[in-house]
């Protein structure tokens, strides 16, 4: 039984640089009508009640006080025993009454998408906020009630140097919160930074800095479950668990995708289409092999690696069996066997990437 | 057909003077293809050629025309190459020939393969009808460009056909110049059968069909033949002619040119350039011209995939069959493992044979960078022949070393002089001589190394004169040259198909500029890779591929993993088009890094 949806909000106030998400400009008769389709949408897909919700964007809160309630409501059955309900925003949208309306209907996680509190890297991204919003805000979000809250990181920018990543490290931990996660740039073919032919940091830099960030933020109190998210005290993401243990959930509105036993379904990216035929979902069917490969792609990405039991359990072989040749040839140096999980090494996790080419 | 009113003739010109499309217009004046069926450049049958647009094969075809004396007349139109390293191709349609219809641009005027074609064909005794073609262009200069053939040739031009063989203007007088120009053939139908062999190719249900021009004699289906340079006899099964599809008949005449087969299915029978005659009245002697075309670049061919190893060697025979002068014997690299060395006429020939492997038997090549011949004196006094720099001597043994030199013809406008002169002498030139064309036009003579010329030296006379000059250029001699064998170690490992031979005062810049290249070629692997450059044991150039530190998706949630797979597929199949040598994985390029290096 699926337990979890993600619900796309594809609205931003502006556009950041290095996104090609599916995302439009607010407009506030554009977000009436696509609020009409998807609330339609969230009652006939969704069946039962949830244990993780994720709105994710865009922006969910670039959507008007008003229709934020609309979505919120039409959530409201799916979320009657919700475990983990997140909602990302930005920070200088943040306020008060939208907090306390997130509250009233279920939401107790808030990912803040900070991305950085160096004022100049925030201006080549295109991003709106400051570093004393973000602290005005993340205090607010504990007086209002939330008090599981990630934020969002990103290194390997465009003139970015290891002392102000360090710097961005020292200010995030200061906060109040319990949870990061840490992007390194990339460059997609249709965001700004695409288009301006900006070119991905050299991976030499870029290992600098992960590094750095994983020994800090373990000093820190944050200890890294996957490769790009700490959580502090085992708070662990719930909802995103889902796609990496590979477990089904519903993908509701334009832009969002989904997985089903039978496969995976992206749904329209295009809004216009969105809004006069639906979410007219795109399928793709998986075999068990292609099953497989993706339980692996996703599973070695967490700390813990992948359950060799509830593998076979799953598909009736055994993984190792399975993908002799492959973990043989990364066995010891980039992937271990331990207390029945097949997890990658300190050094592996660097390079997972080149390990997972040998399981296609 | 009465033998004087047959014309044998090919047309010469240098590249893109438009000779195929004179052809095709010829083709549709004598109603020998019908307009519908017309497709632009029709000898040119290759894809590649249609694609380059060159004319790499040549085709011979017949047709009819009606004179305005009244008379029909048969015609055989022999296509020819117009590249400077198919020469041999045109040398030997020319043989088939008593004429020759030189195509010049009366924009361009006189370039060097127009020289060089001129020079082939009076070599054959042929006539030669000069043919300005182009007039409609707005800067066309039909009178200067006469007057150039004849001050630099020396053909009269007085009554030369002005045509555009575009729009169709003038062609007619072409034809009449043909019939009136050129003689008509002179063999005696009578004697003993002399057939000249001047192209060939292989039919998997027919065997060879060898293309003749029968210069004596007359041959018949059932005729028992000799081939005189192989000896190898067989009886004919049929003959024909192409108009350009193939037409059968039953007996080929003295002054024709058309086709036989006879069941011949070793393909090492028949040489292109051989002579055909009768078993029972044999000719006294064969028709001379069989000359062989030696290849002047070699370079290693190797299937990505080794199971392919015999694939490659059917299609190297397959391709042989029609294109005398490659050449090629099987060859171990122990990086690459088994391939064949294979011989070419220039560095665009090698190029389309590569592509045709690629193309038409679907077999993934590795190329090693391009050598010529070099002599190698030892210290005990025998010489032997080096094409592989993998098996150049030690330097303890060898006493020297002897490379081959052309003599380069460049063509090219007064305004661009200065930068030739620079580019030959930067590359090893040695300045012979200078002549005034006309007016805005120098010809330009140089000695240069072989191996400089092949390498990027085309390309780079073209990027200095605004692709302006053109070049022609023969096999001079060998001279003495301090060579040596420069090996590039990866991983410290010598990687055999990498070394290249080079000057000795340029190895240092050339072994830098390689292990450059090479690093940028060479994807990052999980352990850092040392890249050198050595002569004898000396590291003269290294650098570094640093290893691969960080290579793991930024972020992956629900819904990345659409994304995110594909992105690893496709870097999977690049991984397919590499060659691990060792426990380095090198790609396709890599092998030919050291054409495509930056020189500045």
């Amino acid at each position: 039984m699926t337990k979890s949806a993600y619900i796309h909000v594809p609205f931003c106030k502006s556009i950041c640089s290095y996104c090609d998400f599916t995302r439009w400009s607010y407009q506030d008769e554009l977000a009436r009508q696509w609020l009409l389709r998807i609330c339609q949408d969230i009652h006939t897909e969704i069946k039962d009640s949830l244990d993780t919700i994720y709105i994710g964007g865009g922006t969910p809160n670039a959507l008007s006080i008003e229709q934020l309630e609309v979505l919120l409501a039409a959530l409201d059955p799916a979320a009657k025993n919700v475990k983990e309900y997140t909602m990302e925003a930005n920070p200088e949208l943040l306020n008060a009454e939208c907090i306390a309306q997130c509250v009233r209907h279920g939401v107790n996680r808030i990912s803040l998408g900070v991305q950085s509190f160096q004022k100049d890297l925030l201006q080549l991204m295109n991003r709106k906020h400051d570093a004393r919003d973000i602290f005005e805000k993340v205090n607010l979000l504990h007086e209002s009630g939330i008090h599981n809250i990630s934020v969002d990181l990103m290194y390997g920018l465009p003139g970015q140097t290891v002392e102000k990543w360090k710097e961005d490290l020292q200010q995030a931990v200061q906060l109040p919160i319990n949870h990061i996660s840490l992007y390194s740039l990339t460059i997609e073919e249709n965001s700004v930074f695409g288009k301006q032919g900006i070119q991905k940091a050299d991976d030499e830099l870029e290992y600098q800095m992960y590094a750095e960030a994983i020994a800090f933020l373990e000093k820190h109190g944050f200890h890294q479950y996957e490769i790009a998210n700490f959580a502090k005290n085992n708070t662990c993401s719930m909802h995103n668990l889902t796609y990496w243990h590979y477990e089904d959930f519903y993908g509701i509105g334009c832009g969002a995708s989904g997985k089903t036993e039978k496969g995976r379904y992206d749904n329209t990216r295009d809004l216009k289409h969105y809004l006069q035929y639906g979410a007219d979902p795109s399928w793709t069917l998986l075999d068990a092999k292609e099953q497989m490969f993706e339980t692996i792609m996703m599973g070695l990405r967490l700390k813990e690696g992948i359950d060799l039991c509830s593998f076979e359990k799953r598909y009736r072989v055994s993984l190792l069996e399975q993908f002799h040749d492959a973990i043989m040839k990364h066995i010891e140096k980039n992937l271990v066997v331990q207390e029945g999980h097949l997890k990658t090494t300190e050094e592996g996790k660097f390079i997972l990437h080149d390990i997972l080419i040998d399981f296609l | 057909m009465d033998q004087s009113h047959i014309r044998n003739f090919s047309i010469i010109a240098h590249i893109d003077h438009g000779k195929s499309t004179l052809a095709d217009r010829i083709l549709e004046l004598t109603k020998t293809v019908e307009k519908r069926e017309m497709k632009a450049q029709i000898l040119d049958s290759m894809d590649l050629e249609q694609e380059r647009g060159i004319t790499i094969k040549l085709n011979a075809v017949q047709l009819r025309y009606q004179a305005k004396n009244g008379e029909e007349y048969l015609f055989h139109l022999i296509d020819t190459p117009g590249h400077v390293d198919f020469s041999y191709e045109v040398s030997r349609s020319l043989a088939a020939c008593e004429g020759a219809v030189l195509v010049v641009d009366a924009a361009q005027g006189v370039e060097a393969q127009t020289l060089a074609n001129v020079y082939l064909a009076l070599d054959n005794d042929l006539e030669i009808v000069p043919v300005i073609n182009k007039i409609d262009l707005p800067s066309a200069q039909p009178d200067v460009v006469k007057k150039e053939i004849e001050d630099i040739i020396g053909l009269d031009c007085s009554d030369a056909p002005m045509i555009s063989a575009k729009t169709g203007l003038h062609v007619e007088e072409v034809l009449e110049a043909i019939v009136h120009k050129i003689p008509a053939p002179k063999g005696d139908i009578d004697a003993p059968l002399q057939a000249l062999v001047f192209d060939s190719l292989y039919d998997s249900y027919r065997g060879v069909i060898a293309f003749v021009s029968i210069k004596q004699g007359s041959i018949s289906v059932g005729d028992r033949i000799r081939f005189m340079a192989s000896k190898a006899e067989y009886e004919v099964l049929e003959v024909g002619i192409r108009n350009p599809k193939e037409v059968k008949h039953q007996t080929l005449h003295c002054g024709e040119v058309g086709w036989i087969t006879a069941a011949i299915k070793d393909i090492g029978d028949v040489h292109v350039g051989d002579t055909i005659t009768l078993v029972d009245n044999p000719a006294k002697e064969a028709l001379p011209g069989y000359r062989k075309m030696n290849p002047m670049v070699y370079c290693g061919l190797y299937p990505i995939d080794n199971a392919k190893y015999n694939d490659l060697r059917d299609a190297l025979e397959k391709l042989k069959l029609n294109d005398a002068s490659l050449q090629f014997e099987p060859e171990t690299s122990q990086a690459l493992g088994f391939g064949f060395r294979c011989g070419f006429l220039g560095l665009l020939h090698m190029d389309v044979v590569q592509e045709r492997i690629e193309r038409e038997y679907n077999i993934n090549l590795i190329a090693t960078s391009p050598s010529v011949i070099y002599h190698v004196y030892l210290t005990d006094g025998t010489m032997i022949q080096v094409d592989n720099p993998a098996f150049l001597p030690e330097p303890q043994k060898t006493d020297h070393i002897e490379e081959p030199y052309v003599t380069a013809q460049i063509i090219v406008p007064n305004d661009y002089v200065g930068a030739v002169m620079e580019l030959c002498q930067k590359k090893r030139g040695i300045y012979q001589d200078m002549q005034v064309i006309d007016d805005h036009r120098m010809n330009i003579v140089y000695e240069m190394p072989l191996a400089e010329i092949i390498f990027d030296f085309f390309d780079r006379l073209k990027s200095c004169t605004k692709g302006y000059a053109s070049l022609d250029y023969e096999l001079s001699e060998y001279k003495e040259s301090n060579l040596v064998k420069m090996d590039i170690l990866l991983n410290g490992e010598i990687v055999d198909a990498l070394s290249i031979i080079v000057h000795r005062d340029f190895a240092y810049h050339r072994g830098n500029q390689m292990t450059q290249k090479l690093k940028e070629l060479i994807p990052k692997h999980q352990f850092e890779i040392p890249v050198q450059a050595a002569i004898g044991g000396k590291i003269i150039a290294r650098t570094n591929i640093k290893s691969l530190r960080k290579n793991v998706l930024a972020k992956c949630y629900g819904g990345d993993i659409s994304r995110k797979k594909k992105l690893l597929e496709k870097q999977k199949e690049g991984k397919k088009r590499m060659k691990s040598v060792g426990s380095v994985e090198i790609p396709q390029e890599a092998f030919m890094a050291v054409l495509s290096m930056d020189d500045e």
